[in-house]
């Protein structure tokens, strides 16, 4: 089956269609998002809506990229917004702390307590304050860099730009990360 | 701090390993889907509620707007015969 064939089936709302392309990315999906969030709940929960988000705008997908590549956009877009929600969930947390009104802003931040329940371990606490401090590009070329399977050319494609744009956004990346490790791990 | 430390966090971040969806993600995720359907119908329904008192409203205003032309027409049609009338009797004079 062709990918045009598969679209159309798609766009006309055919269950078993969508079935095979939930079956096809539900692993690379849930995996790209496990690396932006570094948190397996979190992961599972955003993959979810990402194809949700596929199910719902597959009728606006004009074919003009690979269907993978849209679907992995969307994977980055959404994962990138939740770790927006999920600082600012942090940044409420503090505030509540350093204001002595914890139960409110934990009531405003949805209930969890992010510092307890988002940092799963001291590395990863590490790695998501390092990747917090880069640019959305940078975080994005980087990250999706250390992934099996995705190249250059599949990650400019993802990103709408050129391959050289995303060498020099990892290098970058790489750049930074090197020296805020270092800043971090001399406190 | 010493670069063996660094080395390892990167270690750490490039060797993450991949994870197996958990046995409920097919579950929540056909839940999910099932609201996103739902709530997509309620939205075309209530888009074709709308849509339909648009056009009642429409085609409202074309009624009461023919009305009013043809009461002007028929005002009009008195009036022309008023003149008519009195043009003939001018001209018969």
């Amino acid at each position: 089956m062709t990918d045009a064939t598969w679209l159309q089936r798609l766009k006309s709302g055919d269950k078993l269609a969508f079935n095979e392309l939930v079956m096809l990315y539900k692993h690379g999906v849930i995996n790209t998002c496990y690396r932006f969030l570094l948190d397996k709940e979190d992961a599972e929960d955003v993959s979810q809506d990402v194809f949700i988000e596929v199910f719902q705008s597959i009728h606006s997908f004009r074919g003009e990229s690979k269907i993978s590549t849209w679907i992995y956009r969307i994977a980055v877009t959404k994962s990138l917004d939740a770790i927006k929600k999920r600082n600012r969930k942090k940044r409420i947390s503090s505030l509540g702390k350093i204001l002595h009104i914890d139960d409110v802003a934990n009531w405003i931040a949805g209930g969890k307590q992010p510092d307890e329940d988002l940092e799963t371990s001291d590395t990863f606490s590490i790695i998501n304050k390092i990747l917090n401090q880069l640019p959305d590009n940078q975080r994005i070329a980087f990250t999706l860099s250390k992934i099996d399977g995705f190249t250059n050319q599949e990650i400019s494609e993802i990103m709408k730009t050129t391959t050289i744009a995303v060498e020099s956004l990892i290098y970058r990346a790489k750049k930074k990360v090197t020296t805020d490790l270092n800043v971090i791990l001399k406190k | 701090m010493n670069t063996q430390d660094m080395k390892n966090v990167m270690q750490n971040f490039d060797t993450i390993e991949n994870i197996e969806p958990s046995e409920n993600w097919e579950v929540n995720f056909q839940n999910k889907l099932d609201n996103a359907r739902l709530s997509k119908s309620n939205s075309v329904s209530k888009f074709n509620l709308v849509v339909l008192v648009l056009i009642v409203i429409n085609a409202g205003f074309v009624w009461n707007s023919l009305k009013t032309v043809d009461t002007k027409s028929e005002d009009k049609g008195t009036k022309y015969k008023t003149i008519a009338n009195e043009l003939l009797i001018t001209s018969n004079n």
